[in-house]
């Protein structure tokens, strides 16, 4: 009941002073004046007419008085309640969202000292928040949640300096994480808490960096809804502190940052080496800032040991992202750490300036070839995987070629493959197909070559229209070619490409033209011979972008008849008769002759592509500037649209069946040939095209074992790893490799996080490990079951790191984009004056103008009924009487 | 109006010498013609009957030309009054009402104080007119009669009365005036002072009774400034006066109420007596008491001058 007003105490008087009219009416009753009076006949007769009248009017005026007296007690006392209208709800719960996240560890040194936007927040809680609040006078309690761990929250039930000093302890403790998340979890954790304690009014208070990645964009849409649900529209209010430096000027409506740069990815183009194999890194480099930078040296560590061969320096680091690349060699087998870093600027972020990579070392790399032939046919110059294992083994040293039947798997022990081949398989068994498929979803590396034994139903049955892991739907292998066909493919005077590369984004094709940009390596492809394949019914293919690419595709070897009537359509859309086009009109018509004789003459369909490519492309002659050229006429656009249709038809032309696709399926990849791995049905591997077959296998072997999706790993992700129960011990242990300083004692290594469990999971173990808060790598050892023994066997090694792409990026939200995200926000900077809001927050009666209004009706109706019930003397009233 | 100064135990503190003063310069007049044995200046059935010469006065405005001397005008071309001894046969007979409601007052003066006032003044004017003046002092019954006499030595007989007559009891008006026709059979002129708080059918029978025997009368109402204004605040114990009963009550919220019922009073006496033919005079007792008189004096000179018809209202 107290709670109810801000000075409780003036209030219990106000309630006794409440029946003062009433006890001064009472003593006035008591002390009463004795008047002999002769004239009672009038008092008499005056009484009996207005007795009733009187009373009523009397008992108005007492009314009136208690309800002013009442009504002046309330605003002394301060009245906070909701009763009268004024509604306002008694106390107040601050509820307060505090970023945690990476980009919070931001420091810079000012007057000597180096400071965080943690440590302002952490102040400006206590100094600010806590502060104001105590002054308040009413019920004021405070929730805090920090971002990264919004399922628990620190209350502080009543503020006062003895709660602000444990605040100020637990805050102590508290230090910022390495992690990234999202802002909705923790405002709907506020929101939970808001309505635990319906009573209280709500205040959020998010105490953060407010930077633009997470205020602006995408992620206000959803902010604006979430925010004003929780205060529950406008009868809450929020508050936003802003400690991130330098401050905010209340009159920019942007702020500044310190420009950050981190190291965005780390990822080695294997993820299991052998000793001594090159590994080739790429580090990507970010720049937040809108300057360039120069000279920015990466240091490169393995175990904690400086390389200086493979650090490096990149010369020119323009805003955005840079990737550079470096080499190491390892020769310590198992799991090595291998970090990059660079140096801290003087303010900006220190967490994402380190990243850390994990890579396997054994002494060979293990590479599965599963093929159905006999251990006998494998040896075969003509065996699917002759060619692959000269490779692997005589051409590329470190491999290890591990030749296997169809039922191997069926095992589960698949994962210490980093890549398995399947070669020429006609179907497998679901035992079979269902462990392969977990081995890619883990991050496994798939390669399927078909062949004469490959069913196609079943690599249809098994693409599941791309929600399998194989990447395309496949109808039955062409028939072999006749002679004259054989012939006139191989020796076709244009000496036109066997196979087209497409995509040359993709990782496989980036690499082999990364130092061929003339793509002089494509002259192979002209000498190539593909004499069968299973062909893609593309009309029941629909390849997901961003997950299957198309990276080699075969010519059209389709006749030219059955493109003359399309080809003639788009010609005859060629605005010849146009004055217009008046002046393209002499280039035109002999394009369009051109093209007329490619189709009269029967070419090949890749004669009618180039010519088509040909009308499409036309330059005028450098030596002649005056020329006409067709790119204006391309260019306009009232012809886009033709343009588009013949720039279609020329790829339906140019573009037969695919030949290798690129798939991802969960973390894993997938390579699919459409036709042999051997020489059965191609001489890709052992004719002319055979250097471009070398440097294209090599190239898939390490996309395919390279880490991928793994590599960037944000600490506070969940870790999943399944394991066969057989061949494992539920038991594992789990290590924490740090970064070790060079200075470090003799012996500091890995720190034994102690002993996991893995929990059964259908018929396999499944261990979960989310617990990764601190970027560094992680170790797994899994203990193989030896007669009913554990010992060690494997280790698996996971790097985490900081989302440096979220984290890294200072640049703040506008007041604008704030604004927006956060409707009817307040913006603040520490010290700036929320705790004085906070004091003045507690509206009472006095806030109100209908309470004086109603006061002042009060006021006006008491004189004016005291006048009219009592005597006034006027001037002329005695000699009117007289 | 200077402030007084009464001593209670002083019977001539009713003749107050500024009062009286201002008074001396005016007649009183008898309205009618009065029997009597000596002729005066008041119009006289026995007109040409005269007396012992006495002095010249200066003629003022209002003066009967017929007493002009105009040998003193012949020889000094001013006008000039004869006056005699005993020149009038007026006999007046001052009602006092001394009960106890009379008693109030919260002013310099009570009511009672104030009717003294008046009798002592108009009595001592009568007398030095060599008027007959006689007084009677009344409660619930006659309390004293003071016989009519013109010496001027018989003031200190009509003072001593309205010393002695202490204020009680309530009052009998219809009773008083049987009973002051009683002792004064003979045509004259009543002054009655009271505050009236009685019953009006009473009273105005009494005055009935007495303009029947052909009285000329005077009636001053005498009522204090509190009973005409009621400026009573806060809660207030009535006690009422002449056997009413008392009452508790806050009197603001009374007041309009009372000056309501105090106006019908009012006018209903003031009506009654003015139906009646009698000279009607509401004094209050904070008033200046002097020019309640001269007024009032005034005001009988031109009833004289009008041929002896009252004014209405008057």
């Amino acid at each position: 009941m107290l709670s109810l007003f801000l000075n409780p105490f003036t209030m219990i008087a106000g309630t006794a002073l409440v029946l003062s009219p009433i006890i001064i009416h009472l003593i006035n009753r008591l002390r009463y004046r004795r008047v002999p009076w002769a004239a009672m006949e009038f008092v008499l007769k005056s009484l009996k007419k207005n007795r009733r009248k009187l009373i009523l009017k009397q008992l108005l005026l007492l009314i009136l008085r208690c309800a002013l007296v009442l009504l002046i007690g309330l605003l002394l006392a301060r009245y906070i309640g909701s009763a009268l209208g004024f509604g306002q709800p008694r106390g107040t719960l601050h509820v307060v969202l505090l970023d945690d996240t990476a980009s919070m560890t931001d420091y810079w040194r000012e007057d000597g000292v180096t400071k965080s936007t943690f440590g302002q927040s952490k102040k400006a809680i206590v100094d600010d928040i806590a502060a104001g609040a105590a002054d308040a006078g009413t019920s004021q309690a405070i929730a805090l949640i920090r971002l990264t761990n919004p399922g628990e929250t620190y209350h502080v039930d009543r503020v006062n300096p003895q709660s602000i000093a444990d605040l100020q302890a637990w805050l102590d403790g508290v230090k910022p994480t390495a992690l990234h998340v999202a802002l909705l979890p923790a405002i709907d954790a506020a929101k939970k808490v808001f309505e635990s304690d319906v009573q209280n009014k709500r205040v959020l208070h998010v105490v953060s960096d407010f930077r633009a990645k997470d205020w602006s964009g995408p992620a206000s849409e959803a902010l604006a809804k979430a925010v004003p649900d929780a205060i529950d529209g406008k009868s809450g209010s929020l508050h936003l502190l802003d400690t991130a430096h330098p401050p905010r000027s209340a009159s920019r409506a942007a702020a500044l940052d310190h420009g950050n740069v981190g190291i965005l990815d780390l990822q080695p183009e294997t993820r299991i080496a052998s000793r001594h194999m090159p590994v080739e890194f790429a580090v990507a480099l970010a720049n937040f800032t809108p300057s360039g930078r120069k000279n920015v040296r990466v240091t490169v560590r393995v175990n904690g040991q400086v390389r200086e061969d493979a650090s490096l320096s990149v010369l020119e680091m323009p805003p955005g992202e840079t990737t550079a690349t470096f080499i190491a060699t390892f020769d310590r087998v198992g799991v090595n750490m291998v970090t990059a870093s660079i140096e801290p600027d003087e303010a900006g972020l220190m967490v994402d300036d380190m990243r850390y990579a994990a890579i396997e070392v054994r002494e060979k790399v293990p590479l599965l070839f599963v093929t159905a032939a006999d251990e006998a046919g494998r040896v075969k110059q003509e065996a699917d995987g002759f060619y692959l294992r000269a490779l692997f083994l005589e051409a590329a040293k470190g491999f290890d070629v591990v030749e296997r039947g169809p039922q191997e798997l069926e095992q589960t022990t698949l994962e210490r493959y980093p890549t398995i081949f399947l070669l020429n398989l006609p179907r497998l068994t679901d035992k079979a197909r269902a462990n392969v498929e977990s081995y890619v979803r883990n991050g496994g590396g798939l390669f399927v070559a078909l062949g004469d034994q490959a069913d196609a139903d079943f690599y249809t049955r098994w693409h599941a229209e791309g929600k399998g892991a194989f990447p395309v739907p496949i109808s039955k292998a062409t028939e072999p070619l006749n002679d004259a066909q054989r012939f006139e493919r191989m020796f076709d005077p244009a000496l036109p490409p066997k196979a087209y590369p497409r995509g040359d984004s993709h990782p496989v094709l980036a690499r082999i033209y990364r130092d061929d940009r003339n793509r002089e390596v494509n002259t192979y492809l002209k000498f190539l011979f593909v004499d069968r394949y299973l062909p893609v019914p593309r009309a029941r293919w629909s390849p997901e972008p961003g997950r299957t690419e198309e990276l080699f595709t075969l010519p059209n070897y389709r006749s030219i008849d059955d493109y003359k009537e399309p080809a003639q359509k788009l010609l005859a859309r060629l605005p010849l008769d146009d004055a217009k086009f008046a002046k393209f009109r002499d280039k035109l018509r002999d394009y369009q002759r051109r093209v007329r004789e490619t189709l009269v003459a029967n070419r090949p369909l890749y004669a009618l592509a180039d010519a088509f490519d040909a009308l499409l492309l036309d330059r005028a002659d450098a030596s002649q500037p005056n020329a006409v050229n067709l790119q204006e006429y391309w260019s306009r656009s009232d012809q886009a649209l033709l343009k588009t249709e013949v720039q279609r038809f020329i790829e339906t032309i140019r573009y037969g069946d695919p030949l290798l696709v690129a798939h991802t399926f969960g973390h894993g990849r997938v390579l699919a040939l459409t036709t042999s791995a051997g020489s059965a049905w191609n001489d890709w591997a052992s004719g002319p095209a055979r250097p471009y077959w070398v440097m294209l296998m090599l190239e898939s072997q390490k996309h395919l074992s390279s880490v991928g999706a793994d590599a960037n790993r944000a600490v506070g992700s969940a870790l999943q790893l399944t394991f066969d129960p057989n061949r494992y011990d539920p038991r594992l242990r789990r290590f924490f490799m740090p970064e070790i300083p060079p200075d470090a004692l003799p012996g500091a290594g890995p720190v034994d996080q102690g002993e996991q469990v893995a929990q059964p999971s259908g018929n396999k173990l499944a261990y979960v490990f989310d617990d990764a808060r601190v970027p560094g790598v992680y170790r797994f050892d899994l203990m193989t079951k030896i007669g009913g023994e554990a010992a060690t066997a494997e280790s698996l090694a996971y790097a985490f790191n900081v989302d440096t792409a979220a984290e890294g990026d200072l640049r703040r939200a506008s007041r604008d984009e704030l604004a927006t995200a956060a409707p009817g926000m307040q913006l603040h900077a520490p010290g700036s004056g929320l705790a004085r809001i906070l004091k003045d927050r507690k509206s009472d009666l006095s806030e109100s103008p209908w309470f004086f209004l109603t006061l002042l009706f009060l006021l006006i109706a008491e004189q004016a009924l005291a006048v009219h019930l009592s005597y006034h003397v006027r001037g002329d009233a005695r000699m009117a009487n007289a | 109006m200077a402030t007084l100064v009464i001593n209670t135990d002083d019977p001539r503190r009713f003749l107050e010498p500024a009062v009286l003063a201002r008074m001396g310069r005016l007649d009183l007049r008898a309205k009618q013609a009065v029997e009597g044995f000596i002729t005066g200046l008041h119009t006289s059935h026995f007109f040409g009957h005269s007396v012992e010469f006495a002095q010249h006065r200066e003629y003022v405005r209002g003066d009967d030309l017929r007493h002009l001397d105009w040998k003193v005008w012949s020889k000094t071309d001013r006008f000039y009054i004869k006056q005699y001894e005993s020149e009038t046969n007026l006999r007046a007979t001052f009602v006092v009402d001394v009960s106890e409601s009379m008693r109030y007052g919260r002013g310099p003066f009570t009511k009672y104080d104030s009717a003294g006032t008046i009798a002592a003044c108009l009595g001592y004017l009568s007398l030095r007119q060599h008027d007959s003046a006689g007084l009677i002092s009344f409660d619930s019954s006659v309390r004293q009669v003071v016989p009519a006499r013109a010496a001027i030595a018989h003031i200190d007989a009509l003072v001593q009365a309205l010393h002695v007559s202490r204020p009680k009891e309530k009052t009998d008006l219809e009773q008083i005036c049987r009973r002051v026709a009683e002792v004064t059979p003979s045509r004259g002129l009543i002054v009655l002072i009271s505050d009236f708080l009685c019953d009006r059918p009473p009273l105005f029978r009494g005055l009935e009774m007495l303009r029947h025997r052909r009285h000329d009368i005077l009636v001053f109402h005498v009522l204090d400034n509190d009973e005409l204004d009621f400026p009573f605040a806060g809660t207030t114990k009535f006690e009422g006066m002449e056997e009413l009963p008392d009452l508790m009550c806050d009197p603001r919220a009374l007041r309009d109420g009372y000056l309501e019922e105090l106006q019908s009073y009012l006018t209903e006496v003031r009506r009654g007596c003015s139906r009646r033919g009698i000279d009607y005079t509401l004094v209050r007792t904070g008033d200046n008491l002097d020019s309640v008189l001269t007024r009032y004096l005034n005001f009988r000179a031109a009833v004289i001058k009008n041929g002896g018809r009252i004014p209405v209202g008057g």
